[in-house]
C-alpha cells in the first residue's frame, strides 16, 4: 500500500516539477548540510589513510620502527604528534595504516557482497520461479545461522589455512553479507519489472540481460548507494568484533579493530591507545550512517522539498 | 493498546527497581569471610582428581583432595609431611631400596574423608588402577603419562602390603621418581564407581559429594563460579579453617577482572596481566607479591631441513639424518641472531619489566639454574661481522643480506625467513613485533605472522617451520629434566617435543647422568644442569627470552596472605576475610 | 491457520539441513584440530595422541562424521546378539583401526534424536552443559528484546508525531551514533565508569557471589541485568525507534487518521489509539531477525560481563575447536531464529487483517 502511494506521488511530482529524480536528488543533497559534513569527514579520513607513506616520511616517522625507551607517549609528544604504542611506535601512523586495512576491508567486502547480491536479486527478481527458490533457500539458510557465529567459525577456519588472511577476510564478510541487498534488490525487480518502459522494452524483443542491465539496474541506484554506505559501515564494525573475540585481522597487520582490542588494558598507561582507534571507527561508521540516511532521504520521492 | 501503556509502565518500575536495589556487594555474615578469587581460567570440566587435566579443574581439586606427598613451599621440593609448612599429603614418610628403584610410602593414619571413612591404600590403588585403564585408554585421565609403554621408564607397578603402605616399583632409577609418583592423589574408592571404565561419565565428577582437602565442594554454576566450604574436620589446620569457604569466579574478560579485583568484588588474583601490574601495587591496602615464575617464552629455531622432517631416531635407536635448515643449519648464524636480539629492552616493552631474562632452557626460580652462566649480550655490531663471516652479506644494497658462500644456503638467497607465533597472545605478537623491528637491523628480513593456536601446534609438531614464538609452563616442583624437550628420542614428527630437532651426544649423555643420578643429590645434579645449560647456550635450539614473573595479590581484607613462588594457597586455612 | 504454520514447519525442513550440512561442512574444515591442543603436553606419547583422535572420531572421513553427528553411528555398527561385542557394520567396517578386534558399537544417537555428542574439551554430554546455559541467555535475551521494544517503540512514536522537533533530532542522532560504536567498546567503558569509578554497578557475573543456595530468583540480583541489558539492546533500541518512526509517519498519512482527526477526535487520542496501533503491525516481523541479532550480540556482551551464557560458551568453543558445542550453539540459535520467523510471520497474518492464511 505504502508502495503505490509512493509511486502515485513519483508520477505526480515528476510531472509537476518536470525534471528527474536524480537531479532532485542532487539538489537536495546539496542542501544537506549534516551529509556534506560527513561526506567531508570521510573523505579526509580515506585520504589521510590512503596517503599514510608519503605523510609517515614527511613527518619522519614509521609504523613498524620500536623504542622500548620511549613507549606510551601522550598525544603532542615531541616527535610524535598522537604519541607512541605500547612498543614505541607512532600511534598516527599506526593508525594511517590501520585506518587503510580497516576501509579496504569495509569497501572491498561490502562490494563484493553487493556485487553478489544485486546480481542474485536482479536476476531472482526478473525471472522468478525455480531460480527464486533456490536463492531465497540459501538466503533462509543463511540467515537463520546466527550471524556473528557464522562469521566465527568461518573465520576461524578460513584465515588459518590462508597465507593472506586480510584478503581472506575481505571474502568471508563479503560472501556471506549479501543477503540483505538481494532481498531489497529483488522486491524491488519485482515492481520495475511491472513498469511500462519495461514491459514495453520487452514488447521489442529486447534481451533479459539487456533488460535488467539498462533498464532496471540505473534505477536501482540510489538503493545501492544507501546499501553501499550503511554495508560499509557495519562490516568495519564486524572486523572490530572479531578482533576482539580473536578472529579479526592478525597482528602485526594493523586495524583499528587489533589496535583497540590490543589496546584494552593499556587505558591506565595511554588513554589515547584506547579512545584513537575506537574514535576511528566510531567516526567512519557515523559518517557511513549519515550519508547512508542522507542519500536516502534525497532520493525519497515522498519526502516534501 | 491499555495493555501496552501498562507495560510500558511495568517496565519502567523494573528498571528503577533494578537501579534501587544495588545491593553492597559480597557482604556475607559469618567470622571467617569468603575468599573470592576471579580467574580467567574458564569452567573447571571436571572436580574428579583422576580425570581433571585443565588448568581450572586441576586448581579446584587441588583444594577438595589431599595430595600424595608434600611439598615444602618454601624450597619447592617434595618432603615427608610436616604441618604446617608442608602440610596436606597422605604420605607421612618413604624408604627407596638400595637399588633406587622401590620407594616404600608410609601413609599417615590420621587422614579422613568428609564422610568419616579413613583415607588408605586402597584408596591409592583405586587411583593407580585408573591410570592403568588410563594407558589402554579406557580411563581419560592424564596422568598416565607415568606408564611408559616400553617399560624402560616410569612405574612399573603399586601395590599396598597393607592399609598404611603403598610400594611403588620405578623401572628405573631416576630422580624424578618423587615427582612421579606424586600423580597417585588418594580418590575416595567408597564412592566412586567400582569398575573404573565408569569414570568418565561418574556422576561424582561434577558433584563430588566426598572430599578430603582444606576446602569441600559446594556448588558450581557454569559459567560463573565454583564456591567451595570449609572443611571443619581438616587434619592439618591446628585451628580449624578459619575462612567460609572459597569462590572461584569465572571472568573472561581480562580488564574486567582487574577492575572487580581493585574494587573489592573479589579479594585476591593470580596472575594480573602485566599491564597493570603497577595498578595493583599502587592501589591501597592491597596485598601484592611478585616471584620469579615458571611460565618462560622462547623464539625456536628449526634446525633440521623444514622441507623434509625426520625422526630423530629410527627405530633401532640410529640417528637419522634431518639435512640442515638452510639459515638456521649454522650454529654461527644462530649465535649471531641472538647477539642481535635486546632481549632486555623486550622485556621492558613486551612485559614492561615483568620478566627475568632466560639464559638456556632452565628457569632462574629452579635449583638447578646456573646463576654464574652470563647472558648472552645485545651487540648489533658484532651480530653482522658473525653474519658477514657466515657468509650473509647484503651485495645489492636491499637492506637484506643474501647468502655469498653460506655454510647451507645457495648463493643469492636472500636472509628471510617465517617467525610465527600465536594469535590471541599480545605478549608474544609484542615480542615477535619487536624481534622483527631488531633483526632488520641488522639486514635480516622477518615475515612474522600470528596463527591460531591448532593450527600452529601442528605447524610446530610436523616440523616445517623456520622458526617460532611459544613458551612452556614448567610443572610444580619442577624437574629441570631435558628428555622431552631436547633428546633426539623425543625429536618425532607430528607428535614430539624436541621440534626444532636439537641433537647433541654430550648434552644427551649429561642428561641421561643428571637424570639417574645415585642418590639424587640436588647440589650434584645442579652441577650436571650447569653443564647442559652452557652447551645450550653454545648450540641455541631456541633463543630464550624470559621467563614472565608470578604475581598474586589480595585485598586488604585477607589475613593470612603469605605466599611462596608458585604457592599462593599452601596455608589458606589459616586465611580470613574481614567483612565490613 | 493450523494449516498454514504447518505448511511453515514444513518448508523450513530444507533450510534445516541446509544449516547442518553448511556449519558442519565449515566447522570440520578447520585445519589442525583439536587433538594438538587437547595434547599441549610434552609428556603426550604419539599413541595417546592417536587414540585421542580415534576417540573423538576426527579421523574418519568427513561424510561420515557428519551422518554420525546428524543420525547417530548406533546404526553404523552394533551388537546383534547382545555380547557387548559390535558384529554388524554398515558404513564402518568393523574393525577400523586394523588391530583384529572389532571397535564398541556406537553409541551415538544423532542430532536428530536430541543426542548432541560430547564436548571435545569438557568431555561431558553437549546438551547437558547446553541446559546450564540457555536460561542465562534467555533471561538476557528477553530482558534486552523488552527493553529495546520498551524503548524503542515509544521514542518512535514521539519522534514521528513531533517530526522534525529537536526531540526527533536528538533520538535520531543518537539511534546512529549507538549504531555506530563497537559493542565491546561500550560495555567495557560502561562497566568503567559504573562499576569501577562511581561503584553502583556490579562489573558482571549474574549473581552475586556467595557460597550455597544456589541462583537467586531474578528480583533479587537485578543490578546484574541492568549493564548487560542496556548493552544488548541498545542496538534494538535504535533499530526500533526508527523502524518505528518511519512506520507511523506511513500510518499518520493515511486517509483514516486525517478523517479521525477532522472528525474532530483529539490528537492524542488519534496518535495512539489508531496511529500507533496500526503502525505496530509492522514490528511483529521483527521477532525473527532479533533473535538473530540478540544471539551475535550475546556473544560479545556476555564475554565482557561474565554472564554465562549460551553466546559466550559458543564463541570460547569455536577458538578451541571444540566442535560439538559450536555446532549446538548454532543449530540452536538456527531453530530459534527459524522458530522466530515462522512466529513473526504467522503474527503478521493474525495481526493484519490484509493477509490471509491460504
Amino acid at each position: 500500500m505504502a508502495t503505490t502511494v509512493a509511486k502515485l506521488n513519483v508520477q505526480k511530482r515528476n510531472a509537476q516539477v518536470g525534471e528527474s529524480l536524480t537531479r532532485l536528488a542532487l539538489r537536495r543533497l546539496k542542501r544537506d548540510k549534516l551529509t556534506l559534513i560527513a561526506m567531508f569527514i570521510l573523505f579526509m579520513l580515506v585520504f589521510l589513510s590512503f596517503t599514510a607513506p608519503i605523510t609517515t616520511s614527511w613527518l619522519d616517522v614509521s609504523a613498524t620502527r620500536t623504542d622500548a625507551s620511549r613507549t606510551f607517549l601522550p598525544i603532542g609528544a615531541e616527535g610524535h604528534i598522537l604519541g607512541t604504542d605500547d612498543l614505541g611506535r607512532d600511534h598516527l601512523a599506526r593508525l594511517m595504516y590501520a585506518g587503510q586495512v580497516s576501509l579496504s576491508v569495509g569497501v572491498l567486502a561490502a562490494i563484493l557482497s553487493i556485487t553478489i547480491g544485486v546480481s542474485l536479486g536482479i536476476v531472482t527478481g526478473y525471472f522468478g520461479g525455480f531460480v527464486d527458490d533456490i536463492v531465497n533457500w540459501m538466503i533462509a539458510t543463511l540467515t537463520s545461522i546466527p550471524s556473528l557465529f557464522l562469521l566465527l567459525i568461518v573465520s576461524a577456519v578460513m584465515l588459518n589455512s590462508s597465507s593472506s588472511p586480510t584478503l581472506t577476510l575481505i571474502l568471508v564478510l563479503g560472501l556471506l553479507g549479501w543477503t540483505s541487498t538481494t532481498r531489497l534488490v529483488r522486491g524491488e525487480t519485482f515492481s520495475l519489472r511491472e513498469r511500462e518502459y519495461v514491459i514495453s522494452a520487452r514488447a521489442i524483443g529486447a534481451s533479459p540481460l539487456r533488460i535488467m542491465f539498462s533498464h532496471i539496474l540505473p534505477n536501482l541506484f540510489s538503493v545501492i548507494v544507501v546499501t553501499m554506505a550503511i554495508d560499509i559501515g557495519s562490516l568495519i564494525l564486524a572486523e572490530a568484533a572479531l578482533s576482539f573475540l580473536g578472529l579479526g585481522i592478525k597482528p602485526p597487520t594493523p586495524s583499528w579493530g587489533n589496535m583497540l582490542t590490543n589496546a584494552q588494558s593499556f587505558f591506565t598507561r595511554g588513554a589515547h591507545l584506547v579512545i584513537m582507534p575506537g574514535l576511528m571507527i566510531f567516526l567512519t561508521v557515523l559518517c557511513l550512517y549519515v550519508i547512508g540516511d542522507g542519500v536516502r532521504d534525497a532520493f525519497d520521492p515522498t519526502a516534501k522539498d | 493498546m491499555k495493555a501496552l501503556v501498562r507495560y510500558l509502565v511495568l517496565g519502567a518500575l523494573l528498571v528503577m527497581v533494578g537501579a534501587l536495589a544495588v545491593a553492597p556487594l559480597a557482604a556475607q555474615d559469618g567470622d571467617g569471610g569468603i575468599i573470592i578469587e576471579g580467574n580467567l581460567g574458564g569452567d573447571p570440566a571436571t572436580f574428579n582428581p583422576i580425570i581433571a587435566s585443565d588448568t581450572a579443574s586441576r586448581r579446584i581439586t587441588a583444594f577438595i583432595y589431599p595430595g600424595f606427598v608434600a611439598v615444602d613451599p618454601s624450597q619447592a621440593v617434595i618432603v615427608p609431611s610436616d604441618p604446617p609448612l608442608a602440610g596436606g599429603a597422605i604420605v607421612q614418610d618413604w624408604e627407596i631400596s638400595e637399588d633406587g628403584t622401590v620407594y616404600t610410602f608410609n601413609l599417615r593414619s590420621d587422614m579422613s574423608w568428609s564422610d568419616g571413612t579413613p583415607i588408605t591404600a586402597g584408596d591409592v590403588i583405586y587411583t593407580w588402577t585408573a591410570i592403568q585403564a588410563g594407558a589402554e585408554g579406557i580411563v581419560d585421565t592424564p596422568l598416565s603419562f607415568v606408564i611408559d609403554p616400553t617399560g624402560e621408564t616410569g612405574i612399573l607397578s603399586v601395590e599396598a602390603p597393607d592399609d598404611n603402605t603403598v610400594v611403588v616399583t620405578f623401572a628405573s632409577a631416576e630422580c624424578t621418581a618423587l615427582g612421579n609418583a606424586g600423580v597417585l592423589y588418594p580418590a575416595p574408592a567408597h564412592v566412586l564407581p567400582e569398575d573404573v571404565a565408569d569414570l568418565n561419565d561418574a556422576e561424582f565428577n561434577l558433584s563430588p559429594s566426598v572430599g578430603g582437602g582444606v576446602f569441600l565442594f559446594s556448588e558450581f554454576r557454569p559459567g560463573e563460579q565454583v564456591s567451595l566450604l570449609a572443611n571443619e574436620d581438616y587434619a592439618d589446620a591446628a585451628n580449624g579453617v578459619q575462612s567460609e569457604g572459597f569462590i572461584y569466579r569465572n571472568v573472561p574478560d581480562q580488564t574486567v577482572m582487574v577492575e572487580q579485583f581493585l574494587a573489592g568484588e573479589t579479594n585476591v588474583i593470580d596472575g594480573p596481566d602485566v599491564s597493570r601490574r603497577t595498578d595493583i601495587r599502587a592501589a591501597e591496602g592491597v596485598q601484592a607479591y611478585d616471584y620469579p615464575g615458571n611460565s618462560w617464552d622462547y623464539l625456536a629455531l628449526n634446525l633440521a631441513d623444514p622441507g623434509n622432517p625426520q625422526n630423530g631416531l629410527d627405530e633401532s635407536g640410529q640417528p637419522i639424518d634431518q639435512g640442515n635448515h638452510p639459515i638456521f643449519g649454522d650454529v654461527a648464524v644462530r649465535q649471531a641472531l641472538a647477539q642481535a636480539i635486546d632481549v632486555d629492552s623486550i622485556i621492558s616493552a613486551a612485559v614492561f619489566g615483568e620478566g627475568e631474562r632466560m639464559t638456556s632452557f632452565i628457569i632462574p626460580a629452579s635449583w638447578a639454574y646456573a646463576s654464574e652462566l652470563p647472558t648472552i649480550v645485545f651487540d648489533p655490531e658484532a651480530a653482522s661481522a658473525a653474519l658477514e663471516a657466515a657468509g650473509w652479506i647484503d651485495e645489492d644494497g636491499d637492506g637484506v643480506r643474501e647468502a655469498h658462500g653460506a655454510m647451507f644456503a645457495e648463493d643469492g638467497a636472500p636472509f628471510t625467513f617465517t617467525l610465527y607465533t600465536n594469535e590471541g597472545n599480545t605478549r608474544r605478537e609484542a615480542i615477535g613485533t619487536l624481534v622483527q623491528d631488531q633483526l632488520a637491523q641488522v639486514g635480516v628480513q622477518v615475515d612474522f605472522q600470528t596463527i591460531d593456536f591448532n593450527t600452529l601446534l601442528d605447524i610446530m609438531d610436523s616440523q616445517t617451520f623456520d622458526s617460532l614464538i611459544l613458551g612452556w609452563r614448567n610443572g610444580y616442583p619442577d624437574d629441570p629434566d631435558a628428555t622431552q624437550l631436547f633428546t633426539p628420542a623425543s625429536d618425532v614428527v607430528g607428535a614430539g617435543s624436541n621440534f626444532t630437532s636439537y641433537s647433541n651426544p654430550e648434552f644427551v649423555a649429561l642428561n641421561n647422568q643428571a637424570k639417574a643420578l645415585p642418590g639424587c643429590d640436588p647440589a650434584e645434579r645442579a652441577e650436571l644442569y650447569g653443564q647442559m645449560q652452557e652447551i645450550f647456550q653454545q648450540d641455541l635450539p631456541y633463543i630464550p627470552m624470559f621467563a614472565i614473573n608470578g604475581m598474586y595479590a589480595a585485598g586488604g581484607a585477607v589475613e593470612g596472605f603469605g605466599p611462596y613462588p608458585s604457592q599462593l594457597y599452601w596455608n589458606v586455612d589459616t586465611w580470613s576475610v574481614a567483612t565490613p | 491457520m493450523l494449516k498454514y504454520t504447518l505448511r511453515r514447519l514444513i518448508q523450513s525442513i530444507p533450510t534445516f539441513f541446509g544449516i547442518t550440512i553448511f556449519s558442519y561442512l565449515l566447522m570440520t574444515a578447520a585445519p589442525g584440530g583439536p587433538v594438538a591442543a587437547l595434547t599441549f603436553d610434552p609428556r603426550t606419547t604419539p599413541q595417546q595422541r592417536e587414540r585421542v583422535a580415534a576417540q573423538l572420531g576426527v579421523n574418519d572421513p568427513w561424510p561420515i562424521q557428519y551422518l554420525r553427528w546428524l543420525a547417530g553411528d548406533d546404526w553404523m555398527r552394533w551388537d546383534s546378539d547382545g555380547d557387548g561385542v559390535a558384529d554388524s557394520s554398515f558404513l564402518l567396517p568393523l574393525d577400523a583401526n586394523g588391530d583384529g578386534e572389532p571397535e564398541p558399537p556406537g553409541m551415538r544417537r544423532g542430532i536428530i534424536r536430541g543426542d548432541f555428542g560430547r564436548s571435545f574439551f569438557y568431555r561431558r554430554d553437549v546438551m547437558g552443559m547446553i541446559g546450564e546455559r540457555v536460561a542465562a541467555t534467555l533471561e538476557l535475551g528477553a530482558s534486552a528484546l523488552f527493553f529495546g521494544v520498551a524503548i524503542g517503540v515509544p521514542v518512535g512514536i514521539l519522534a514521528a508525531v513531533r517530526k522534525g522537533g529537536w526531540f526527533d533530532n536528538v533520538t535520531r542522532v543518537m539511534a546512529v551514533c549507538f549504531n555506530a560504536i563497537p559493542i565491546f567498546w561500550l560495555g567495557l567503558i560502561l562497566i568503567l565508569i559504573f562499576g569501577s569509578w562511581m561503584g553502583v554497578l556490579p562489573m558482571g557475573g549474574r549473581t552475586p557471589p556467595a557460597l550455597t543456595g544456589g541462583i537467586p530468583p531474578i528480583y533479587e540480583r537485578l543490578q546484574y541485568l541492568i549493564l548487560p541489558t542496556f548493552v544488548l539492546s541498545t542496538g534494538a533500541i535504535a533499530i526500533y525507534s526508527r523502524y518505528m518512526r518511519a512506520s507511523m509517519l506511513d500510518v499518520m498519512s493515511q486517509d483514516y487518521m486525517r478523517t479521525a482527526t477532522s472528525k474532530g477526535l483529539a490528537s492524542r487520542i488519534v496518535w495512539f489509539k489508531h496511529g500507533a496501533r496500526n503502525a505496530l503491525i509492522p514490528l511483529a516481523t521483527f521477532l525473527g531477525p532479533a533473535i538473530t541479532g540478540l544471539l551475535a550480540g550475546a556473544a560479545i556482551t556476555e564475554t565482557i560481563f561474565s554472564w554465562p551464557g549460551l553466546g559466550r560458551f559458543g564463541v570460547e568453543a569455536v577458538k578451541s575447536l571444540d566442535y560439538p558445542v559450536v555446532m549446538a550453539v548454532v543449530i540452536i540459535g538456527a531453530i530459534a531464529t527459524m522458530l522466530g520467523y515462522i512466529l513473526s510471520d504467522i503474527f503478521y497474518a493474525v495481526i493484519d487483517p490484509r493477509i490471509r492464511f491460504d
